[in-house]
């Protein structure tokens, strides 16, 4: 976690040049920022439960296509890259690993790709 | 806020983010890839009603309302906000996560009822 206050928001995500580490932190936050998104939008439909069986069951049938599907493996590869990451700066915050974070960040990244293919095939 | 409060915090926020790794990953294979995932109503009433289940779902309520919550403050701190707005920020996400945990405990107890 940084705690460097700039005082700007400006070239958070400018990874442009930038070393593996510093790229690995900008995705650790834009994916943690797309992930509370999700979990407000989580919250949303899981209210359709309060309105009873017709409610939940016609919300299930609107999210069952093709596009809704691909957005949920991207959701699946950003909670993937999220924890794994999470997992990675923890080991480092221990001193595992601190020289070959950089092999690390890769690891993730692949291991993220593949993962969230496995997850695709299991919902074919 | 002092270091030793944002050592505890980094500490707090990893902490639940390890155990987001077990209780994220048993949620998302419970609920969405066993049986092929919890497409109506009745199995969701029916899934709720193992105990284990409704445990392990408020658990993993509680920590990653927890983790989202403090990860915002972490995003905002590194904004450079001023020490008293960071204490009415803090205020107002725990008054915001004891609202979501309650409204997801609500959901649970009106699907038992």
């Amino acid at each position: 976690m940084s705690n460097s206050r700039t005082g700007s928001t400006k070239g958070w995500f400018d990874v442009k040049g930038k070393h593996a580490g510093y790229v690995a932190f900008a995705l650790h936050r834009a994916t943690g920022i797309l992930l509370v998104l999700y979990l407000f939008l989580h919250f949303g439909v899981l209210t359709s439960l309060l309105a009873g069986p017709e409610a939940y069951n016609g919300m299930i049938h609107l999210m069952s296509n093709p596009v809704v599907e691909i957005l949920e493996l991207g959701l699946i590869f950003v909670i993937l890259y999220h924890g794994l990451n999470g997992i990675r700066l923890g080991l480092m915050a221990l001193n595992i690993g601190v020289r070959r974070h950089e092999a690390m960040f890769w690891i993730v990244l692949a291991a993220s790709g593949i993962l969230t293919a496995v997850a695709a095939t299991a919902m074919l | 806020m002092s270091n030793e409060n944002e050592t505890s915090a980094w500490i707090l926020q990893a902490a639940t983010g390890f155990l987001l790794v077990i209780l994220l990953g048993l949620h998302i294979l419970a609920n969405h890839f066993s049986k092929g995932g919890l497409l109506s109503y009745d199995q969701v009433v029916r899934h709720l009603s193992n105990p284990l289940i409704l445990l392990l779902e408020v658990a993993f309520l509680g920590t990653v309302v927890f983790h989202a919550l403090a990860g915002v403050r972490a995003i905002l701190l590194d904004t450079g906000i001023p020490r008293d707005a960071d204490e009415k920020l803090v205020k107002i996400l725990a008054v915001v996560g004891v609202l979501m945990f309650l409204y997801g405990v609500w959901i649970f107890a009106r699907l038992l009822a």
